[in-house]
This record gives C-alpha cells, structure tokens and sequence, in this order.
C-alpha cells in the first residue's frame, strides 16, 4: 500500500516543512545567509537547466540576474517604486532581454548561441560599468532600498531582520520549482527533449521548434531577473563583479555536479558545492581546482549527476542480489 | 596621422596574434565538433612556458638570442600540445556524444588548468625580458623587433598549417574527418588519431600565441580570458569551422579592437566587437564563409 509516489511525495512534504521551519531552529545569522544564497542560487541554476533540457547551453545566466538586478535597483533608486512592482518588472525586463538574444541565435543548431551568450555576458557587464549616471560605474548601484514593508493578515512584515528575507527567497524558490516542474512535465517539456534528440525531425513533425526553445529561455532568464531583483534588495547594492561569465560557469558547475536530468538536480548541486565552498574558505585558491575536478569526474563517471547515485545503488544492489 | 599609422601597425600585430588563437580554436571546432572554452588558458600555459625557458631555464641562458627564443617557442608548443592531447583523450572524445558535456568539460578544464597555473606560478604579472630589444624607426612610426618578430612567426605559422592542411595526406584525413567521421572511418583514416593530432595542432598554436605576446606585453593565469573571447567573436563573424574564415574574422575583428581602444576607449572596444558580431548573425546566420550543417 505504500506505493513509491506517496513515500515521495511524503519525504518532500516533511522536507518542505523542515525547510520552512528552519529559519526557527538557526541562531546564527551566517548560516542563515547562506541559506539565503542556495535558493536564490538554485533559482538560477534551474533557468539554466531549463534551456539545456533543449541542448542549448546558456552561460549568461548570471548577466540575466544582473539584469533584473539592476533594472530593480533603477527603478526603486531613481523612480522610487516600490519593491513589489520592481520585482515582477525585473523579471520582465530580464524575459525581454532573452526574447531579444534568443531570436536570432536560437534559430541555428551548434555553438552559436553559446558564443553569443558570452558576447552578451561581456556587452552587459561593460554597459554596466560604463553608464556611470545610470548604473553607477565600477563601484555599482548603491543604497538601493530594502523591500517595502507589507501587512500580512494583522502580521507586519519589516524586511529587517534575515528570518524576512528567507521566508520570501522560499517563497521565489518554490514559485519557481512549481513554475518550471509543471512546465517541463507539460506538453512542451516533451517537445523541449525531443528538440534536443532530433531537431529536424521535431520540426517536421509540424512542432514550432523556435517558440518552445525562446519560450524556455525567456521563462529561465523571468526568474534569474526576479532572483537578482532580489538579491539587490537584500545586499542593497549591485556591482558588475557579481555578474561575470565567471558566476555563470559556477553555476552550470553546479547544474552539472546536481545533475541535469531532474527538477531536484541544480537544487541538490547547489546545496552541495555552496556548503563545500563555505567549507574550503580557507584554501580559496584551491577552489577553481577542486571544483573542476569534481566537475570533470562528475561528467566521466556520473553523467546523470549526485542525484543519480542512489539509482546506481540500487541497481548495483540488485545486480548483485 | 601618426597616430593613425602606429595604430594601424599595432593593429596587425594584435591581430595576427588573434588569428593564431582562432585558428585553433577553429580547427579544434571543425575536427572534434567541440567548443573549447579552456583554449584561452593553452595561450596563457603559452605564456609562462616561454617565460619558464626564457628566464629561468640555465640551458638556454647560454644560447644566442634568435636560438634562444626559437628554441623556446618550440619546446613550449610540443609541451602544450601534449597536455592538449591528454585532454583531448581522456576527457573529451569519452564525452563525445554530448554536445553539452563535453562544452561544460572544457570549463571545467578551464578553471583546473587556471588554478594550477594560479598555485604554481602566483598571481603577480610577470615580465619577460625580450632577447630583442631594438626598436625600427620607419619615417614617423616606431615599431619594436620583438612586435614584428612575432608578425614573421604568426605568418609562418599560418604558411605551415595552410601547406598541412591542404598539401599532405594527414590534411587531406583531418578535412575528411571534419566533414563526416564515421565515413572517415570505414576508409581507414584513423580518426582517433587525428582527433589528437587535431587538438595537438591547435592548443600549440594558442601556445606559440601566448608565447610570442608574453614578452611584448606580461603573464599572468587570467591572461587567457580576453583572447578567447575575442577569438570567438572572430570564429563567429568568419563562420564556425572554417579557417579562412577564422583568419579574416580574426584580422578584422583585431583592427577593429585597436582602432576603437585608441580613439574611443578600451571598454568601448570589447561591446563593439561583440555587437557587430550580434549583428552580422542576424544577417548571415553562419557568418561569412560558414555554411548550414
């Protein structure tokens, strides 16, 4: 009776409501942060791997997290709008920046359109540190507010203490696990893999190839600019350091050390390698190392990621049983 | 107008040092149908192999200038080209079915083979000390040896991989296998051998790159990020896999970078290059010599 579903189903209930409890059981304000960090982190990470479920590879993810970022920081410093209109219109801004990058590149199969994504990490970071009246140049975009206070049924939430911040960085990450898991089990998730599999023959089939690989690209790029809306209100600053292609190959690291074959993938290789990182603080230099040789053997030996190995447990077991 | 014709001088050194890079890079793309993201840091290892001989190394101290860098620049390539060839068998052509991986694999090379560089070498610049340090006074322009020098090498670099490609057997294989490996195949052509010799051949030539701007400029482990870059906008704007194609997109790509870092601004340049490169894949899709796969 207790069938496989359920016993999942339960484990990420109680996995769910640990998570929301936690913010409860954490004194340290550190731990917290960094918590903070894994769900916005795992936001960008599932944008990713959204588009190279289509085998398109998107290393500007990080310039569309910046983008939301600073149009966010724009919008509430220079107009004074409030958070919650910043919000959503980061994420359009960051969509609309994709639909723009998507159309010409996506049309044609090979490395074109990772060799633009570069281009465009490189034209974003420059136009950020150039437009000092706008963007504030190299030093960034300062004393951008923090999220307006909102009333919560008799409950007033300030945005002052870190407990805030976690509770809506959850509510962002679970909008968009739900987002993309109901898209990718959707009609055009099954279009997404047969894309990658055969492109032509997808096409053939009468299946518009180009509105299902833009609209994954807008939806991944929606959430990065709502991320990094977020995370300049939480930092209250933005600088054009934080989004560099280098952020971005840390993140598809992390995608693929996860393993990009489910939803749970990008979360689990995010919670992985942040805590790892935190870990090798003191041997920073170290860091790039180990992380490419994890990432190398991961590739050579566990192509399905971290969360492949209790599947290989068990069949291992059962080879052996 | 002096202005103009020293920058027109230092825009064909920078330009065949990039051509040099994207030519690699391309032969790389076209034989194992791979994006090589590490191939900048085989120009920066180029870079520090000839610092290595050249400042450090207590054979070559005693040998005459020319042999010295010649010398130099060849051990630096072979040494390069094996790491290469390590790469290349062991991690990419294992990963070969998937596009994707293998793409993701080479950043992973990118970041190990920059920290190593990073742990070994530290992160301070580093100045080779030139065995050529005359300067040639031509009218109003002043143009140092070391500068042309590395022109004469780029264009014999070039002679030698135009008369591999198109007057031996072995070019005629590597053409063949870029055009379908598994027909190149069942005629007997080695494959994996000339995926090696592939990677080989262009790792040493963003070595000999590196190797020739390290004593006009300096070395340090992130020195690979910007060429590499501006190689794949050049790779890009010749289309994908074509090596005339690299060479022309690699030229204008060059000028075009040192005209508008001397007139408009160094920040300026990189957005420039990038955008035309936007905007010639929205006119031709494959670039100016690529062709539909």
């Amino acid at each position: 009776m207790w069938n496989k579903v359920s016993i999942k189903k339960i484990i990420v209930a109680i996995a769910a409501l640990m998570g929301t409890l936690l913010p409860f059981f954490i004194e340290d304000q550190y731990i917290l942060h960094i918590l903070i960090s894994i769900l916005i982190w795992s936001i960008m990470a599932l944008g990713i791997r959204i588009v190279l479920i289509s085998g398109h590879l998107n290393v500007a993810q990080a310039s569309f997290m910046g983008m939301g970022a600073y149009a966010s920081g724009v919008l509430a410093t220079k107009l004074g709008w409030s958070f919650w209109f910043c919000l959503p219109a980061a994420g359009l801004v960051a969509a609309f920046l994709a639909l723009i990058v998507g159309l010409p590149t996506l049309r044609i199969k090979g490395a074109y359109f990772v060799i633009i994504t570069i281009g465009l990490a490189e034209v974003c970071r420059n136009i950020w540190m150039m437009w000092d009246s706008l963007f504030g140049g190299p030093q960034g975009l300062l004393g951008i507010p923090t999220p307006n206070p909102i009333k919560l049924g008799g409950l007033e939430i300030m945005f002052s203490s870190k407990m805030d911040f976690f509770y809506l960085a959850l509510i962002l990450f679970l909008l968009t696990v739900f987002v993309m898991y109901r898209f990718e089990k959707s009609r055009a998730g099954l279009i997404l893999k047969s894309i990658r599999q055969s492109d032509l023959l997808a096409e053939c089939l009468g299946v518009k190839i180009m509105k299902y690989k833009l609209t994954a690209f807008a939806l991944g790029a929606f959430f990065a600019g709502l991320g990094g809306s977020f995370w300049a209100h939480y930092f209250t600053y933005c600088s054009p350091w934080d989004f560099t292609l280098h952020t971005s190959f840390t993140m598809l690291i992390y995608v693929m050390v996860g393993g990009m074959g489910s939803i749970l993938g990008p979360i689990v290789g995010c919670a992985l390698m942040m805590t790892l990182d935190e870990f090798l603080r003191p041997f920073k230099e170290f860091v790039p190392f180990i992380f490419g040789t994890i990432l190398i053997l991961v590739l050579l030996f566990f192509s399905g990621g971290f969360v492949s190995i209790p599947e290989r447990l068990r069949k291992v077991l059962r080879r052996a049983a | 107008m002096e202005i103009f014709l020293q920058t027109l001088t230092n825009g064909i050194m920078a330009s065949f040092i990039l051509i040099l890079v994207a030519m690699g890079l391309c032969l790389v793309y076209g034989i194992l149908d791979i994006v090589n993201f590490a191939h900048g840091e085989f120009y920066m290892l180029g870079g520090f192999g000839a610092w290595w001989f050249l400042e450090s190394h207590p054979i070559l101290k005693s040998m005459p200038a020319i042999e010295r860098y010649i010398v130099a620049i060849v051990l630096t390539m072979i040494i390069v080209a094996g790491i290469g060839i390590i790469v290349e068998k062991f991690i990419f052509r294992r990963l070969r079915e998937n596009h994707a991986a293998v793409m993701i694999a080479s950043l992973g090379v990118m970041s190990v083979l920059q920290s190593c560089a990073l742990v070994s070498f530290g992160s301070v610049d580093k100045n080779i000390t030139s065995p050529f340090k005359g300067r040639i006074e031509l009218g109003p322009i002043s143009f140092s040896e070391e500068r042309l020098l590395a022109i004469i090498c780029c264009i014999v670099f070039m002679i030698l991989l135009y008369l591999l490609i198109d007057r031996t057997k072995i070019g005629k294989a590597m053409k063949a296998v870029s055009q379908d490996p598994e027909a190149a195949l069942v005629q007997g052509i080695n494959t994996g051998r000339i995926f090696s010799l592939a990677m080989g051949i262009g790792v040493a030539l963003a070595a000999a790159a590196g190797a020739l701007i390290g004593p006009i400029f300096y070395v340090n482990p992130y020195m690979g990020a910007e060429p590499i870059m501006k190689a794949f906008a050049a790779v890009i704007l010749g289309g994908l896999g074509s090596l005339p194609g690299a060479i022309i997109g690699g030229f204008l790509i060059g000028m075009v970078e040192t005209f508008v870092t001397t007139y408009v601004g160094a920040h300026f340049a990189m957005s420039l290059v990038f955008l035309i490169m936007i905007c010639v894949l929205i006119a031709k899709p494959t670039g100016i010599f690529g062709h539909v796969e």
